[in-house]
């Protein structure tokens, strides 16, 4: 199931185990799996400046195993595209609004899955993406991704603009965009398929303002 | 005269808002025209070795090339397949005929498309939701593949198709490919003949003949022989 992790629950102990395993499943991914070496660290997780307590974080586990998850930071604070990729945003600003949080650090778990499994477990991280910027009544998520992960996204049927063009680093390219958050994102992003799965949002209310009922109380403490 | 960043956001805009196919393919032409491309295909390739048809989202592309490739079954062994099926990054015909890793023979098959004024192109794998990969290949006689031609082309083509995943709706489901062995015992089952006479017809065995008609039913996802002959000819894999 999906867990929210923020500054009001990562020191108790069961947040804080999960946000470590976290730390220990994005090194396998980024710095084994993708072989970032610039994210080496010898204790074997992979944090960066980003990861403070500003940051809120998404993450998808299974009896304390984490299988993925995704990081939001406000853009009011430092954040990647901000700081590091300031340059690959030509077609406007980047965004910086109190309504609008940056998505780093998108990842399910590579070994010990199947396939089908991934996928599932990426179809609902992306889903609490939406719940959570619904529930926080954002305007919109700005990211800056692999150029190879857009199509999949365009593919479900969920809005994204480009911010710049494609930016040759190591072998692929990268790209800003910017998501807009609102009710039809997240019934595409459900795809017809998903119940709620981090926040209680029922996307048949069209144009008024969708009711929140905490799903996860325990999160909030 | 657009700053070059105004131009691509704006053939982005048309690209987006573009309210059939034909019109995307008209949006999608007038924009690679800049770069020198004339020719483009948006399409579901088989993977190498596979048989099958070609499922066309949107394109421009000569037919008498297409219906020679088909013919000759270029599609088993052409480089530019085996490449895009080997990573996620859009690559040029250049890159490929350079390299090492294809055999004069299958380079050939991309030297042979010069004669329809494609001598170099770029190709652009696109991997959709469940793993789905489709791909858009442009061409032309000397079209620009500098760095920024490649990225600003990748992005023009990520959104045509997206927009042209939406216009094509829900009937645009993966066609499963049948194996020629399965087509070739679905014929015959067309043709009203029984496993024994499909085995002896196909000189192999009663229940192998029984097993490829069954695999291409399983594949078709449907429950009698007649019902996967009838989707085999509409999808194009079958023909009486």
């Amino acid at each position: 199931m999906l867990h929210l992790i923020d500054a009001n629950n990562r020191n108790q102990l069961f947040f804080n185990r999960l946000l470590e395993a976290s730390y220990r499943v994005r090194y396998d991914q980024y710095v084994k799996g993708r072989g970032w070496k610039a994210l080496d660290r010898p204790d074997q997780r992979e944090l960066d400046q980003f990861d403070t307590s500003a940051a809120t974080y998404l993450v998808w586990a299974d009896a304390g195993e984490v299988v993925g998850g995704a990081r939001l930071i406000p853009t009011t604070k430092p954040h990647l595209m901000s700081e590091v990729f300031p340059h690959i945003v030509t077609f406007a600003s980047v965004p910086k609004s109190p309504r609008v949080w940056e998505l780093t650090r998108l990842f399910t778990a590579r070994g010990g899955h199947s396939s089908a499994n991934r996928r599932n477990v990426t179809g609902e991280v992306f889903c609490s993406l939406f719940e959570f910027g619904l529930f926080k009544k954002l305007e919109g998520i700005s990211v800056v991704c692999d150029t190879f992960f857009l199509p999949r996204v365009l593919d479900a049927g969920i809005e994204i603009k480009p911010l710049g063009i494609p930016t040759p680093y190591d072998e692929g390219t990268c790209i800003a965009c910017y998501m807009p958050v609102n009710v039809q994102q997240l019934r595409a992003a459900r795809g017809g398929v998903h119940d709620s799965v981090l926040f209680d949002i029922d996307t048949s209310t069209e144009g008024r303002q969708p009711a929140y009922v905490r799903q996860d109380e325990h999160v909030f403490h | 005269m657009l700053e070059p960043s105004n131009k691509i956001q704006d053939s982005l805009r048309v690209i987006e808002q573009a309210p059939s196919l034909l019109k995307l393919t008209e949006a999608f032409r007038s924009a690679v025209d800049d770069y020198g491309y004339e020719s483009f295909l948006c399409s579901a390739p088989p993977r190498p070795g596979e048989e099958g048809i070609d499922p066309v989202l949107f394109g421009a592309w000569p037919e008498d090339w297409r219906q020679r490739y088909t013919e000759r079954r270029y599609y088993v062994r052409d480089p530019m397949l085996q490449e895009l099926y080997r990573t996620a990054d859009a690559f040029t015909w250049r890159t490929i005929l350079n390299s090492r890793r294809y055999s004069e023979a299958d380079r050939k098959i991309v030297f042979d498309a010069a004669a329809w004024g494609m001598r170099e192109g770029f190709v652009i794998p696109l991997y959709g939701i469940g793993g789905q990969v489709h791909a858009i290949t442009m061409a032309g006689p000397t079209p620009r593949i500098d760095s920024e031609a490649r990225s600003e082309l990748l992005l023009m083509s990520i959104y045509a198709y997206g927009r042209a995943k939406r216009l094509a709706g829900r009937q645009l489901d993966p066609v499963p490919l049948l194996k020629p062995r399965e087509r070739e015992a679905l014929q015959w089952v067309a043709a009203g003949k029984g496993d024994w006479e499909i085995g002896q017809i196909m000189g192999i065995s009663e229940s192998a003949a029984h097993k490829h008609v069954e695999n291409a039913k399983r594949k078709i996802g449907v429950s009698t022989r007649v019902q996967a002959v009838v989707e085999a000819i509409r999808t194009g894999q079958l023909h009486l």
